[in-house]
């Protein structure tokens, strides 16, 4: 009886259903071929890859390159890095686009705020090597942001060779190039404040000041928190692209992360295995923080992704 | 008439003075920019500062970028990648969406969730990179439009456009007899255009900015995108082994300015354009930086 | 003669085939079937490659151009474009040699923006390869012992007497057998055709030169010693603002030129060396290398080294050198042609002449090693992959002997005779005004020229002097007199595949901690008086003993050889 009920639910499904399911086959073949089957590339994670050999063919080492990934010296200074950078861009460049939005939200002036926007959200459109490059330029040693460097009483120097300017170039960098961008969720979140509280807390006489703390800024705490949650969930995702351009020898002791660290290992001195060992411990780390913060964020309340 | 307060008067000084500040300290490197572009090198190793306006306006580094067969054919190869990819990330995108958007259908879960998968997990760089070779597409632009065919994220994005439709829209074509394709093409996506700009400007600015994958990929220095042409003049790696550089060039440094305003310029004048349509489905785009 | 090379090749594969008992096993087996074949051989060889009359076939007799409708596809990161082509076909060089050997050539260059060794790492993964790969093996013979166990390349050491007659004279020759020695595995198989310097005049092509015209207005004399150097470059720098400059990739691999003015054996590059009992010893565990750090530090604390060093590149030194921000730098022939043409061109009034590598004191010989340990130029080799099918093989090395032919010995250093140069009364090749007179400059040779960086033949001295312009020329005198060139240099060691990949695996991590460290060493951000014991536990931490073992073993096989 239950076999028959649930094969004629399967027939209906697909009597139903059939064009819906014949329209993702090209997403599930594409994602077959494309996502799914360099998952099985992870094995050279466990082999000693010689690219003459093949991923079947090469030698299986079991968890040699797990085991020299934990006793090397510069996976354990990327890790860190990782993390540091991590958190930096999580103290100062998230909040950036909530006080700019906050501010946008008084701005009364129609064309004000749109052109305000238009520009903050330029940077946004700059290629990361276009960014890189301009980085580059202006803080080599008569860049301009040298220059104010050198106006507060620094050295004059080139600072991306000073692993000390690493951080607040990266990070203020990303602030100036994404905050406009950024900062569109939490406008939109703000459309969605009821203006009977404002009318309210001026009846009561809140100045604006007042207004902005006491509801503005409540009325973002859901969106703020979900997408903080999802931060942390990404605290060893540190991209490669921009730290690629901009990193050197010199700075690699605090710009190298684990992704260039990979890339390093892989296309400069052809250790895949090693590589792709690192890109796996990478992968495993980020997930389980991601389904932490998923749980967490659904005990706060809040919808979670998945 | 409302009571003037003088709370509040300072309140908005200080907020549009920030305000205003803050589009200065965007804007003003991007002018720097422009302004060196048109300049002679000498004018700028001479200058210290930001450069605001210059003495002799000089065409030289533009006439060099323009000139400069490995950066149009940089432009070349971008538009041909471009051009292949967009109508294929828009097909996939919206079947895709549309049918995450889907309803009432037994497997719509465990697909879903293979779909969904991939956003949190992949092969990583080597296993991606020896598949892009295994297919055979090494060396071609196809392994650059086919490994960023499709983006989950957007994807998810167009399903939350599809689901804004209401349903009773839907249910009056299906009554009327009409497939899902006709569906799709009749209702969903004359209703869904601003969000298809949208995500087109989202594929296209990321295509447009790419160069990783083309850095590994592909070895024919005639068939790199410009991005990574860009590279090579911005942010020089340097490989010191060859140290025969040209003769002495007047314009080493404002070509660099020249070449980024040229590569940057089209997509500063398209996106203000779609800016109103930014914040249609930003919840999840936003999830994605 | 195509069919006399047929029977060659027959008799060849016939023989490697029936060792190996493989009839059609795809290309990854043969060379595996190559290593059990000529392991037994090898022992006969090896004792017999002394005696050339018992080499079982007479050498080929070749002429060139070959009759021959074979395309080879090379690979290589020399032989490197001129600026103004984007395509080998516009090259008059590239396309001539093609005219000349009768092949038909298809060069392949990394692309733009990686690497040169990312771009072979990369390469490596294809499954075909092209026919020639001509690059610099960094890990010399262990490179190449590894690619021939993957089965990657042909083992040569049979073909080249027979195939590759003019090369292997040229090897053989006692002039370079040095060459050889590093060449051959510890088998003594050898992999391929190597570029090689005409003499000790090319392998030191860097060293230190400095503004005669301030050294002259301040009444000074050429610095030799590290105070020398301290008293110069502090006048210029109150003087002219101007400094010692350098390109980060110096300052990150080796200060080599002043380092000999404390008898430290290295900068900042991991460096093995020669101690006077033959013993291979770690250049930065010596007292003498913690001598030249400091002296580096004060050095960069007080302003005589430009700062921007840690990062500059070559076309940065040339503006600054424009511009009068420096006095003193140390940098390759062709840059220093650069510098002195820029000079002329602007009119800054800059003499720039070649100074002496620092000494510990005057007319002591210098232990400066900043040149090139062997004749092999940059281990620059020449190898023919497994993709090239066995037929195309005699065509290959046919091709590869070419530069060591009387006639590509000219034709890669000097371009054709009458076009790009005549040859004066006493014999020597001079420009004619096709390279006098190009926009280029000097530069303008590897428009029509292979010999640059590396060619696949003898580079010629002349060539370098050719290349360069006089000044250039005449300081190579000055860099070579009076040294101990050699001496103390290690030569290139075979490693086996086991030592390699441990030597690899530690020494790798052990290069990139002496970079960083020297440079936090020289900027001060790390004091070396605090810092240099725990600098040395984290040497012996990542293996620089058993690294030292492994090298001092490799050394007396090589002495053995």
């Amino acid at each position: 009886m239950k076999e028959k009920s649930f094969k004629s639910k399967i027939k209906k499904d697909f009597t139903r259903n059939k064009w819906k399911y014949f329209i993702v086959i090209p997403v599930i073949i594409y994602l077959l071929i494309f996502a799914y089957k360099p998952m099985y590339g992870l094995i050279i994670a466990f082999k000693r890859f010689r690219p003459q050999l093949g991923i079947m063919d090469s030698p299986w080492v079991g968890l040699q390159n797990f085991k020299s990934l934990f006793r090397d010296f510069y996976f354990t200074r990327s890790l860190r890095n990782t993390f540091t950078i991590s958190l930096l861009s999580i103290l100062l460049s998230f909040p950036a686009p909530v006080l700019l939005a906050l501010l946008l939200n008084e701005v009364k002036v129609k064309w004000f705020k749109k052109t305000v926007q238009t520009i903050t959200y330029m940077p946004h459109f700059i290629s990361m090597v276009v960014i890189c490059g301009m980085i580059i330029s202006f803080t080599q040693t008569n860049g301009i942001i040298t220059d104010i460097v050198v106006f507060f009483g620094g050295e004059r120097a080139n600072l991306l060779a000073q692993t000390k300017f690493f951080y607040p170039i990266y990070i203020i960098s990303g602030i100036w190039q994404q905050v406009g961008w950024d900062s569109i969720i939490y406008l939109a979140a703000l459309s969605g404040i009821d203006q009977e509280q404002y009318e309210a807390a001026k009846v009561d006489g809140a100045g604006r000041l007042k207004q902005m703390i006491y509801i503005t800024l409540p009325g973002l705490i859901p969106t703020i928190s979900m997408l903080l949650v999802l931060k942390l969930g990404k605290v060893l995702g540190v991209g490669y692209e921009k730290i690629l351009l901009l990193y050197q020898p010199i700075t690699y002791e605090v710009a190298d992360v684990i992704s260039t660290y990979s890339y390093r290992k892989a296309f400069v001195n052809a250790d895949y295995g090693f590589s792709t060992a690192i890109g796996l411990f990478n992968s495993v780390v980020n997930i389980v923080f991601l389904l932490a913060s998923n749980k967490l964020s659904k005990k706060m309340g809040q919808s979670g992704l998945f | 008439m409302k009571k003037f307060k003088f709370e509040d008067f300072i309140f908005d000084f200080l907020i549009y003075g920030f305000l205003i500040a803050m589009a200065m300290v965007t804007i003003l490197p991007v002018w720097h920019i422009i302004v060196a572009s048109f300049s002679t090198s000498t004018d700028i190793a001479t200058n210290s500062g930001l450069m605001l306006w210059t003495k002799n306006i000089d065409f030289g580094a533009y006439e060099m970028v323009f000139s400069d067969k490995a950066l149009i054919g940089g432009f070349k190869n971008t538009l041909l990648y471009l051009g292949g990819s967009l109508p294929l990330n828009l097909f996939l995108t919206v079947l895709c969406g549309y049918f995450l958007a889907c309803t009432n259908m037994y497997w719509k879960k465990p697909i879903a969730g293979l779909i969904m998968f991939t956003m949190f997990f992949n092969g990583g760089m080597i296993p991606n990179y020896l598949n892009i070779k295994d297919l055979g597409l090494m060396d071609s632009l196809w392994s650059l439009i086919l490994s960023g065919a499709l983006s989950v994220y957007n994807a998810v994005i167009c399903k939350t456009a599809i689901e804004a439709i209401p349903e009773s829209l839907k249910e009056s074509a299906y009554i009327d007899g009409a497939n899902d394709f006709k569906v799709i093409f009749k209702i969903i996506l004359p209703l869904i255009k601003p969000t298809l700009a949208v995500l087109t400007l989202y594929y296209g600015v990321s295509h447009w900015n790419s160069w990783f994958n083309a850095s590994i990929y592909i070895k024919d220095a005639d068939l790199l995108p410009v991005q990574n042409v860009l590279r090579s003049i911005l942010v020089a790696n340097s490989s010191t082994e060859n140290i025969d550089a040209d003769v002495f060039n007047s314009y080493a440094e404002t070509i660099k300015y020249a070449a980024i305003v040229v590569s940057t310029a089209p997509i500063m004048c398209v996106y203000p354009f779609l800016q109103k349509y930014f914040n249609k489905g930003v919840m999840i785009g936003a999830v994605k930086g | 003669m195509k069919n006399k090379n047929l029977k060659h090749l027959l008799v060849l594969t016939m023989s490697l085939s029936m060792v190996a008992g493989l009839a059609a096993c795809g290309n990854t087996d043969t060379p595996s079937a190559n290593v059990e074949e000529t392991q037994q051989t090898v022992v006969e060889s090896t004792s017999t490659s002394t005696q050339e009359s018992e080499t079982p076939v007479e050498p080929e007799e070749i002429t060139y151009p070959l009759d021959t409708d074979v395309t080879l596809s090379v690979w290589t990161n020399r032989l490197a474009l001129n600026s103004e082509y984007s395509d080998y076909t516009e090259s008059p060089f590239h396309t001539g040699l093609a005219e000349h050997t009768g092949v038909d050539l298809e060069f392949q260059f990394p692309a733009k923006g990686l690497s040169a060794k990312e771009a072979y790492n990369l390469l490596l993964t294809e499954d075909v390869l092209p026919d020639i790969i001509f690059r610099n093996f960094s890990n010399g013979t262990a490179e190449l012992e590894q690619l021939y166990n993957d089965g990657v390349i042909y083992d040569l050491t049979e073909y080249l007497p027979v195939y590759a007659p003019d090369y292997w004279a040229v090897l053989t020759s006692e002039e370079y057998e040095d060459v050889y020695k590093c060449l051959a595995s510890d088998e003594g198989r050898i992999y391929g055709f190597a570029a090689i310097y005409e003499g000790d005049y090319n392998k030191t092509y860097r060293g230190p030169i400095i503004r005669q015209d301030w050294l002259d207005e301040c009444g000074l004399e050429a610095p030799v010693t590290i105070e020398d150097w301290e008293n110069v470059l502090t006048t210029f720098k109150d003087k002219y603002g101007a400094a010692l400059a350098l390109t980060s990739d110096r300052l990150l691999h080796d200060w080599d030129g002043l380092n000999a003015g404390v008898g430290a054996y290295s900068g900042g590059v991991a460096n093995w060396y020669l101690d006077d009992n033959n013993e291979i010893q770690f250049a930065q565990l010596q007292p003498e290398w913690v001598e030249y750090m400091k002296v580096l530090n004060r050095w960069y604390k007080n302003g005589l080294i430009d700062p921007d060093s840690i990062t500059m590149d070559a076309n940065a030194l040339r503006t600054k050198a424009v511009n009068n921000q420096v006095g003193a730098t140390i940098v390759p022939m062709s840059q220093m042609t650069n510098i002195v043409t820029d000079a002329e061109n602007t009119g800054n009034g800059a003499d720039w002449v070649g100074v002496s590598y620092a000494r510990t004191a005057a007319g002591e010989p210098t232990c400066a090693i900043n040149t090139s340990s062997t004749n092999w130029i940059s281990k620059t080799t020449g190898v023919v992959t497994t993709s090239c099918p066995e037929e195309e093989l005699i065509t290959a090395l046919q091709f590869l002997n070419y530069g060591y032919t009387e006639e590509g010995h000219m034709y890669y250093n000097f371009g054709e005779e009458g076009e790009t140069y005549t040859l004066n009364a006493a014999g020597e090749p001079e420009w004619t005004d096709l390279i006098t007179g190009d926009a280029q400059g000097l530069n303008c040779v590897t428009k029509y020229t292979g010999a640059t960086s590396s060619p696949i033949a003898v580079q010629a001295s002349r060539f370098v002097q050719m290349k360069n312009n006089e000044a250039a020329a005449e300081a190579v005198y000055t860099w070579i007199d009076n040294t101990e060139v050699g001496k103390h240099v290690v030569p290139e060691l075979a490693l086996t595949e086991e030592e390699n990949l441990t030597y690899s695996d530690y020494f790798a991590a052990i290069q990139t901690y002496v970079q960083e460290t020297t440079q936090k060493f020289i900027t001060g951000e790390l004091s070396v008086d605090d810092y240099i014991d725990d600098f040395y536990a984290q040497l012996e931490n990542m293996g620089i003993k058993e690294c030292q073992a492994i090298r001092q073993a490799a050394y007396e096989r090589y002495l053995a050889k």
